[in-house]
C-alpha cells in the first residue's frame, strides 16, 4: 500500500501523456486490423493532424498567443524533405531551372525517410527561428495577422518560385516512404514532447506570461525568450508533419497547405485545438478526434448514404460548423476545460458536477475583476 | 435593505470569499475595511452581478438578485462606483454623466439632474465639454460618483474611492460621502482607509482573507474590543 | 489640441495623403493622364474597404470580436442581388440591405450572444465557424443555390449580376473618364461615414457605443443593455455590409460562395495597420491599402505583381511589430516611441484592444 502511494505522484504526472499514447496504439490497431484502405487514409490524416495540433498547442496552448501560420512550417517542411528523397534521376528533369547554388547539392541527393524528415523539420525550425524575433513581440490580433502574413509569403513563394518548388504543378517522384506505423510513432513522441515541454520550468514560465504578462516578467519571466523557444520547438513539430505529409499524399501542392475548399487544415487545426482545450495536451488530441470523427463520418454519409437517406454534398462541412459552435457555446473552454485527463482515482461524481459548473464563463470575469 | 447571507466566491478552485454574511440597512453608511486581496473588491462585484456567487443568498429590498445581470442591478437601484474610477475616459464628462442616466425612464427628470449634478460638482459643470481622459484624480472621482448617482440608486456602492488621490481630495470625498449620508442615501463603502471609514461609518465590517469577517460594529464598539487594538495598528500601518 | 481633435486630424491628414499618394504612384507607373484616371477608381475602391473596415472595428471595439463571418455577409449581399436582380434596381437595393442586416442580427443572436463571455480565442473560433457554416450552406445543393438557375456569365458555380450599364458607361469629365457608379461609391460610403460619425457622436445610442466599446463591463454597470447594444452595433455593420454588397457586386458582376474572403481579408488588414481601436483609424487603414492594392493591380505588369504581394506581407508585419495599435496612434515622438518599444517586451497574450 505504501509502494504504490510513493509511486502516486509520478504515476499521476505519467498517466495522461499515457493514456493518450495508448489512446493512439488502439486507434491503429483497430484500424490497422480491421479497416479498409479508406478508414486507412483517414487514420494516417488523423494522426498527422494531430501532430500538427500537438505542435500548435505547444505554442499557442502555452502562450496564449494564436497563430495562424503554422501550417507554413508544414509546407516548408513538405517541399525541403521531398527535394531530398526525389530520385536524382527525376530531379534532373522536372528541376531544370533550379539555380545551380542549390541544385548543386539538392539534385543529387538521395536521402533516407527518416534523414529527409529531419531535414524538412531542421529548414522549417530554421524559417521559425528567423521569424521569432518579431512574431513574438506580437499579440492577440495582431500576432494573427503577422503569422496569417507567414502563411500567405510561403505560400506565394512556393506558387510563384517553381524553380524550387515546381509552382502550382504537383510533385513528381516522392517516394511514399511514410507508414501508418511511422506517423504513429512520431505523434507518440510529439505527445511526450508536447507533455514534457509544458511541464518543465520553461513551458511553466510561458504559462504564467500566458496568465498574466505584467505579473509574469515582474517575476523574471523573460516572455520573449520563452515564447520563442516555444515558436521553433513547435516550427519543428510541424515541419515533421510536412515532411510525413509529403511523404504519404506524394502529389502535393502549394494549395496543400492553404485555405481551400475541402478540408481547410489552417482553420481546421486551430478549431481542433480551441474546441478541444487550448491549453492542455488532452484538449489537442480530444479537439482532433472529436473533428475529425464528425467530419469523417459526415462526408462517409454523404458518399455512401445510409438506408435511403443521403445529404446532398456539403451538408456535412456545415453540420460541423453548428456542431462547433454548439460546443463552443455549451464549453468555452473546450471540451476538456483546457485541463489534462484525470486521474483515475478522482474521477467521482462530484467531480464531474463541479467540472460541469466551472466549464462556462468565470475567468475572464476573474480577469476582469482584477483589473 | 442589503443582505448577503452565507456568500461564496470562487474563481476556479480559489475561494476568493467564504461563507460571507453582511448587512445594510436603509439609511445607513456601512464600512467595509481589510488588506489588499481580502475579497473587499469581489464582494462589490459579487453584488453587482458582475461575478456569480458559488453559494450564498445575495437579497435587495426581499428579493434575491443573484444572477441579475450588471444593467439589471442598477434598474433594480444598486450603482456601483468601481475601484479607478472606470470613467469612459474617451467620452466628455458631459457624456460621462449621460451615460449615468442609462437605466433611467424619465428623460427630463434625468436632464434636470443632470443639471443639478453639475451644480452639486461645480467642477464638472466647469469641465462639461473636457474629455475624461484630461481629468485629475479628484475631477474623476467626483465624475464617477456623480455618474452613480444619476441612476437615482438606493444603494450606493464604492471600491476604495480614495485610492491615490491626494489628502485634500481624500478629505473632499469624505465630505461628499457625508452629505450623501445626511441626505439619506444608503451606503455601502469599501475602503483601504479604515481610520477615516470607521469615523464616519455606522457600522463598519473588518475582512480578514478569504472574505471573512473578523471584526464588526460601530466605531465605540470597534474601539472597545480588545484585540481590535492590534488588528487595527496592523490595519492602520497597511493603509 | 485635445485628443479628439487631433484624431480627425489625423485621419483627414491620412486621407488627403493617400489620395496625393496614390496619384503619385500611378502617375509613376502609367504617366500622369492615366495616373489620374486610375486614382479615382483606386480612390472609390478604397472608400468601399473604409467602411467595411469601419464595421469591422466596430464590432471589435464594442466586443472584442474580429467577425470573420461579415466577408459571408458580403457573399449574402450577393446573393440576394442575384435573386433580385428583376426587382429594379429600388428593389434591389432594399431586399440586399434588408436581408444582409436580418441576417447579421440573426448571427449574432444564435452564435454570438451565447459565447459572449468568453475568451477572445473562442469568439474568434466561433466567428469561423460561422463564416464556415455559411459558406458551406451555399456551396451546397442545400437550398439549391448551386444548380436553381441557369446562369449567363460563367460556369459551374458562377453566377452573375449583370453590371448595369446606366451605372458602368463612363463619361467625360475633363479629360477624365467617370462612371456613375464610381460617382455613387463616393456618395454612398462618404454618406455611410458622416452619418455613422454623427450617430456615434449625438445620439444616445452612439454614446453607449462608444462607451460600450471602451469598457464593456462598466457601460454595463451604467445601466447600458447590453443586449440592445450589441444587436446595434451587429445591425449597423449589417447596413454598411449591405451597402458594400451592393457597390462591390455592381462593379464586377460576378457571384460565388466565397466571394467574400477577398474583401474581407483587405478590410481585415488595412484595418489592423491603421488601428482598429480607433473607428476612423480603421476606415483609414482599409482606404489606404484598398486604393494601393486597386492601384497596383490595376498598372504593374504581371510578374512583377506576384512577388509583390511577398514584400506587401513582410511591410505587413513590419508595421504590426513597429506601430502595433496602428498608423493612426503614431504622435509626434514617434520615433522616440519606436526605439523605446523595439526595445521593450511584448505585449500579452490576449493583447491590447
Amino acid at each position: 500500500m505504501t509502494a504504490l502511494r510513493r509511486v502516486e505522484p509520478a504515476a499521476r504526472v505519467v498517466w495522461p501523456p499515457l493514456a493518450l499514447c495508448a489512446l493512439l496504439v488502439v486507434t491503429w490497431a483497430l484500424v490497422d486490423g480491421f479497416g479498409d484502405v479508406v478508414y486507412k487514409d483517414t487514420a494516417v490524416r488523423l494522426f498527422l493532424t494531430l501532430i500538427i495540433v500537438l505542435g500548435l498547442q505547444i505554442f499557442s496552448g502555452n502562450s496564449g498567443v494564436l497563430s495562424f501560420g503554422h501550417i507554413a512550417f508544414m509546407a516548408i517542411g513538405a517541399y525541403m524533405s521531398a527535394l531530398l528523397t526525389i530520385p536524382p534521376d527525376i530531379k534532373k528533369f522536372t528541376y531544370l531551372s533550379m539555380p545551380s547554388w542549390l541544385g548543386s547539392w539538392i539534385l543529387p541527393a538521395k536521402l533516407s525517410p527518416l534523414e529527409a524528415t529531419l531535414a524538412g523539420a531542421g529548414v522549417a525550425t530554421l524559417f521559425a527561428l528567423i521569424t521569432a524575433a518579431p512574431i513574438v513581440r506580437l499579440a492577440g490580433v495582431e500576432a494573427g495577422i503577422g503569422t496569417l502574413a507567414l502563411l500567405i509569403i510561403v505560400y506565394v513563394f512556393d506558387v510563384q518560385t517553381s524553380a524550387i518548388t515546381r509552382g502550382t504543378s504537383t510533385q513528381i517522384g516522392v517516394p511514399q516512404t511514410t507508414t501508418f506505423v511511422s506517423v504513429l510513432v512520431w505523434a507518440l513522441i510529439f505527445i511526450g514532447v508536447a507533455f514534457a515541454f509544458k511541464q518543465s520550468r520553461r513551458g511553466l514560465r510561458l504559462r504564467a506570461s500566458r496568465e498574466n504578462v505584467r505579473a509574469a516578467k515582474s517575476v523574471g519571466v523573460r516572455v520573449s525568450v520563452e515564447r520563442a523557444v516555444a515558436w521553433v520547438l513547435s516550427g519543428f513539430v510541424v515541419g515533421v508533419a510536412g515532411a510525413l505529409y509529403g511523404h504519404y499524399f506524394v502529389t502535393f501542392g502549394p494549395d496543400d497547405f492553404f485555405f481551400n475548399q475541402g478540408f481547410n487544415i489552417v482553420l481546421l487545426t486551430i478549431v481542433m485545438l480551441v474546441v478541444g482545450g487550448m491549453t492542455s495536451v488532452t484538449g489537442a488530441v480530444v479537439g482532433c478526434y472529436f473533428v475529425t470523427v464528425i467530419y469523417e463520418a459526415f462526408r462517409r454519409w454523404e458518399v455512401n448514404g445510409l438506408g435511403d437517406v443521403r445529404p446532398p454534398s456539403g451538408t456535412g462541412n456545415f453540420v460541423l460548423a453548428v456542431v462547433l459552435i454548439l460546443t463552443l457555446v455549451l464549453r468555452p473552454n473546450g471540451i476538456t476545460g483546457g485541463r489534462e485527463l484525470a486521474w483515475p482515482g478522482d474521477w467521482s461524481l462530484d467531480s464531474l458536477r463541479r467540472l460541469k459548473a466551472r466549464s462556462g464563463g468565470g475567468d475572464s470575469v476573474a480577469a476582469e475583476s482584477a483589473k | 435593505m442589503l443582505r448577503l447571507i452565507d456568500v461564496s466566491v470562487h474563481y476556479g478552485r480559489v475561494a476568493a470569499v467564504n461563507d460571507l454574511t453582511l448587512e445594510v440597512n436603509q439609511g445607513e453608511l456601512v464600512g467595509l475595511i481589510g488588506h489588499n486581496g481580502a475579497g473587499k473588491s469581489t464582494t462589490l462585484w459579487t453584488i453587482t452581478g458582475v461575478q456569480r456567487p458559488s453559494a450564498g443568498q445575495i437579497t435587495f429590498e426581499g428579493r434575491s438578485v443573484v444572477g441579475v445581470s450588471p444593467d439589471g442591478i442598477l434598474r433594480r437601484g444598486i450603482a456601483l462606483v468601481p475601484e479607478n474610477r472606470r470613467i469612459f475616459s474617451r467620452l466628455s464628462v458631459g457624456e460621462n454623466l449621460h451615460i449615468g442616466t442609462s437605466a433611467r425612464r424619465d428623460r427630463r427628470a434625468a436632464q434636470a439632474d443632470v443639471k443639478r449634478m453639475c451644480e452639486r460638482f461645480p467642477v464638472l459643470g466647469s469641465l462639461y465639454d473636457r474629455q475624461g481622459s484630461k481629468l485629475s484624480g479628484g475631477e474623476q472621482q467626483q465624475l464617477a460618483i456623480a455618474r452613480a448617482l444619476l441612476a437615482r440608486p438606493r444603494l450606493l456602492l464604492l471600491d476604495e474611492p480614495t485610492l491615490g488621490l491626494a489628502p485634500l481630495i481624500v478629505d473632499q470625498v469624505f465630505e461628499i460621502l457625508q452629505e450623501l449620508k445626511e441626505e439619506g442615501v444608503t451606503i455601502l463603502l469599501v475602503e483601504q482607509n479604515a481610520a477615516r471609514t470607521i469615523e464616519v461609518a455606522d457600522r463598519t465590517y473588518v475582512m480578514r482573507s478569504g472574505g471573512r469577517i473578523q471584526f464588526q460594529g460601530t466605531a465605540d464598539e470597534l474601539a472597545s474590543m480588545g484585540d481590535f487594538e492590534t488588528a487595527y495598528i496592523g490595519l492602520a500601518e497597511t493603509a | 489640441m485635445n485628443e479628439a481633435s487631433r484624431r480627425y486630424a489625423a485621419v483627414s491628414g491620412g486621407f488627403v495623403a493617400t489620395v496625393l499618394l496614390v496619384v503619385l504612384v500611378l502617375s509613376l507607373i502609367v504617366g500622369a493622364g492615366e495616373g489620374i484616371q486610375y486614382t479615382l477608381d483606386s480612390l472609390a475602391y478604397g472608400s468601399l474597404f473604409a467602411v467595411m473596415a469601419l464595421g469591422l472595428a466596430l464590432l471589435f471595439n464594442v466586443m472584442g470580436l474580429m467577425n470573420f463571418a461579415y466577408g459571408e455577409l458580403i457573399m449574402a449581399g450577393a446573393y440576394v442581388m442575384y435573386f433580385t436582380r428583376s426587382w429594379g434596381w429600388l428593389g434591389m437595393i432594399l431586399m440586399t440591405v434588408l436581408v444582409v442586416t436580418i441576417l447579421s442580427l440573426l448571427m449574432e443572436l444564435i452564435a454570438f450572444r451565447p459565447v459572449r463571455d468568453a475568451s477572445p480565442v473562442v469568439l474568434l473560433v466561433t466567428s469561423f465557424a460561422v463564416s464556415y457554416g455559411i459558406q458551406q450552406l451555399a456551396w451546397t445543393d442545400v437550398f439549391g443555390l448551386a444548380h436553381r438557375f441557369d446562369s449567363t456569365i460563367g460556369t459551374g458555380p458562377q453566377k452573375g449580376v449583370e453590371p448595369y450599364p446606366w451605372l458602368t458607361n463612363q463619361f467625360d469629365v475633363g479629360g477624365v473618364l467617370v462612371s456613375r457608379l464610381e460617382i455613387a461609391t463616393f456618395i454612398v460610403t462618404g454618406v455611410l461615414l458622416v452619418g455613422l460619425t454623427l450617430l456615434l457622436k449625438k445620439t444616445t445610442l452612439g454614446i453607449q457605443l462608444r462607451a460600450s466599446s471602451e469598457d464593456f463591463r462598466m457601460a454595463q454597470l451604467t445601466g447600458v443593455r447590453a443586449n440592445w447594444v450589441i444587436s446595434a452595433a451587429f445591425g449597423i455593420t449589417g447596413v454598411l455590409a449591405g451597402a458594400v454588397a451592393i457597390l462591390y457586386i455592381l462593379r464586377t458582376g460576378a457571384v460565388a460562395p466565397d466571394i467574400g474572403q477577398g474583401p474581407l481579408f483587405v478590410a481585415f488588414v488595412g484595418g489592423v495597420i491603421g488601428g482598429l481601436g480607433s473607428l476612423g483609424g480603421a476606415a483609414l487603414g482599409g482606404f489606404v491599402l484598398g486604393a494601393i492594392i486597386n492601384a497596383l493591380s490595376a498598372t504593374l505588369p504581371i510578374t512583377l505583381k506576384s512577388h509583390t504581394q511577398l514584400f506587401a506581407f513582410l511591410v505587413v508585419i513590419a508595421i504590426l511589430v513597429l506601430v502595433p495599435n496602428g498608423l493612426v496612434s503614431i504622435r509626434g515622438d514617434a520615433v522616440k516611441r519606436l526605439w523605446r518599444r523595439v526595445r521593450r517586451s511584448p505585449a500579452p497574450a490576449e493583447g491590447a484592444a
